[in-house]
């Protein structure tokens, strides 16, 4: 009987160690993560995909929901469903306390303000005018009040239309004369009535307008999860800077979006050239400047009621995790 | 109180019958005595006491946000509610009266009552972009079906008792419509533009929120978007309550105007 509980206690042992090493791969993590993102799969969400992909490569388990939008992300989060989500959490952490720390910068905030050539041939043309932004309390509208204050102008009224592609279609039909669009809809705009629009400048800004965010609990009980999770968005975010191409190879070989429509297909390689020039991905997950940069806009913009001097970094924002991937691949050499 | 409680005593039990109110009220503390508990718990970070929402109810009326938003939502309603009473009633009338035009036009009504609105609407923003003449049109998509199909009920089952005594007063076919056929189915009628003012108010508030955030779709999407769930839940309040006032006095309209054997069952 001994002989037999020896026996099988050692069968058990073995299949054990055999299954450890099949589920990691060649990876070392073995946590697991699960993400709520408020956007759809896209061309821009690609690089964060591509990302994730190399996460579960390294043993870690990815389960990525898609939601309507980023408020649903944020209730996601909260409601402990989600352990990550991308968005701006900022009104929710200042307005709710809830327990939620941003720890990386994905995307920062860069706008292309698009405008009939002929009406506005520059932002004093715009003084009283109307101006169409995403929607009440957007970085898009804090944007117009940056301009308003940066250029000496005020907008007639700011009227709301909300989503890129929404507003780029009333561009082009006439609905609207200027305003917000993301990069592939600025360039859907002038390939589709080329001479017709034109680009009025934005103000430098370093604020977000995607972050990763977790719940604290969730952050300090699975930092090497973390850690695996921030080191590949680096890797990812770095490498595609340095050649764009890096995502559509990616893409081949991890086959993802591979029901992406052709007319999408031919934006991938664009949009990414584009948002690598424009410095839209971060390369540094961001730092204790982006989230002062974020204190200003995020104020501007009604989504903070503090004063931006007086809110502190540490009650918004977690730099540690991002510190540690930072010198984890100094170290590794990427 | 103790009258609810002592159901055994028949004539407890009858009073509070009597007192429709007294449910209506005990039923409206338990839900908001259990959403004060919900919001103290709480059931989520998003999810507030009823105190707390009642404040900023009563912060918004007094700031005038409510004024201000349900003014820029009444546009498109009245305008689409008034398109469709006009238009809804006549085809109503028509297919009621035309069994070509009630093969033709019911299975349209009957298959838009049946689909979900809220996935339609996006699409209207293809074909009337995405200004007022969209939010009309929401309204328009919301309301029409449950105008026209009362209306088109009210119609058809006009009793045959009615139409024989115009038969045997040799009444002409528009003395018969007007004086018959529409006074025998106003009953039905009324109802279906109360109903209809209820689904374009459905409609208009979902316009807001999927096409174009502006008034009282625009406090839910702002307020939400700054965590001032307080508010949002104020404003999602509010239209409960607009809707529920509306067509409650609008029921009672129709019982003071209709005779009971006018009114639908």
């Amino acid at each position: 009987m001994t002989r037999f509980w020896v026996l099988a206690t050692a069968l058990v042992l073995l299949l054990a160690a055999c299954g450890g090493d099949g589920d990691s791969g060649d990876g070392e993590s073995g946590g697991s993560v699960r993400v709520a993102l408020g956007d759809i799969e896209s061309v821009e969400t690609l690089a964060l995909f591509i990302a994730l992909d190399r996460v579960r490569d390294r043993g870690v388990e990815v389960d990525l929901t898609e939601l309507a939008d980023e408020d649903l992300a944020n209730q996601a989060v909260v409601s402990g469903q989600a352990d990550v989500g991308l968005g701006a959490p900022y009104a929710l952490i200042e307005g709710s306390d809830a327990p939620l720390r941003i720890f990386c910068q994905l995307q920062a905030a860069r706008f292309f303000v698009v405008a009939d050539k002929a009406d506005y041939p520059d932002w004093q043309s715009m003084n009283g005018e109307t101006f169409t932004v995403h929607s009440r309390g957007s970085t898009t509208e804090a944007l117009a009040k940056l301009v308003e204050q940066e250029e000496g102008i005020e907008f007639g009224e700011i009227s709301y239309v909300e989503g890129s592609e929404v507003r780029a279609t009333a561009l082009l039909r006439g609905n609207v004369k200027a305003t917000v669009l993301d990069i592939p809809n600025r360039n859907y705009v002038m390939a589709e009535s080329p001479g017709t629009f034109h680009e009025l400048p934005t103000p430098e800004t370093k604020a977000s307008d995607e972050v990763i965010f977790g719940n604290t609990e969730w952050l300090a009980a699975n930092q090497e999860t973390v850690q695996v999770l921030l080191e590949e968005i680096l890797t990812v975010w770095r490498s595609m800077v340095d050649d764009p191409a890096f995502v559509q190879e990616e893409r081949e070989r991890l086959d993802l979006l591979n029901d992406l429509p052709a007319e999408l297909e031919e934006q991938l390689l664009p949009y990414y050239e584009q948002g690598a020039e424009e410095g839209l991905f971060t390369q540094d997950c961001g730092s204790e400047a982006a989230a002062r940069d974020d204190f200003e806009f995020y104020h501007e913009a009604g989504q903070l009621s503090g004063e931006p001097g007086e809110l502190r970094v540490e009650d918004f924002w977690d730099l540690g995790p991002a510190q540690a991937a930072e010198d984890a691949l100094a170290e590794s050499g990427g | 109180m103790t009258g609810l409680i002592q159901v055994r005593g028949g004539r407890t039990v009858a009073k509070a019958v009597d007192r429709p109110w007294l449910l209506r009220a005990a039923s409206i503390a338990l839900v908001l005595g259990l959403w004060e508990w919900g919001g103290t718990i709480p059931v989520s970070i998003a999810f507030p006491k009823f105190s707390e929402t009642l404040a900023a109810f009563a912060g918004m009326i007094t700031d005038g946000t409510f004024a201000g938003a349900y003014a820029e939502t009444a546009g498109p309603l009245i305008v689409g509610v008034s398109l469709t009473a006009v238009g809804g009633v006549l085809a109503g009338l028509v297919m009621g009266l035309s069994s070509r035009t009630e093969w033709l036009g019911l299975p349209v009504f009957i298959v838009l009552q049946a689909s979900p609105s809220a996935a339609i609407i996006p699409l209207i923003t293809f074909i009337y972009g995405i200004g007022f003449t969209a939010k009309v049109f929401a309204v328009v998509l919301l309301s029409a079906p449950v105008i026209v199909l009362n209306s088109y009920r009210g119609i058809a089952n006009t009793p045959r008792s009615l139409l024989e005594m115009g038969d045997a007063f040799l009444a002409g076919r528009f003395k018969r419509i007007v004086k018959i056929v529409i006074p025998a189915g106003s009953g039905l009628i009324f109802a279906g533009l109360r109903l209809g003012l209820a689904q374009g108010f459905t409609g208009a508030v979902l316009a807001e929120l999927l096409i174009t955030p502006t008034g009282v779709g625009d406090l839910i999407t702002f307020y939400r978007s700054v965590a001032d769930y307080p508010r949002m839940f104020a404003s999602i309040l509010s239209i409960i309550l607009v809707a529920s006032v509306s067509v409650t006095l609008l029921q009672r309209l129709e019982q003071r105007l209709f005779r009971p054997e006018m009114r639908p069952a």
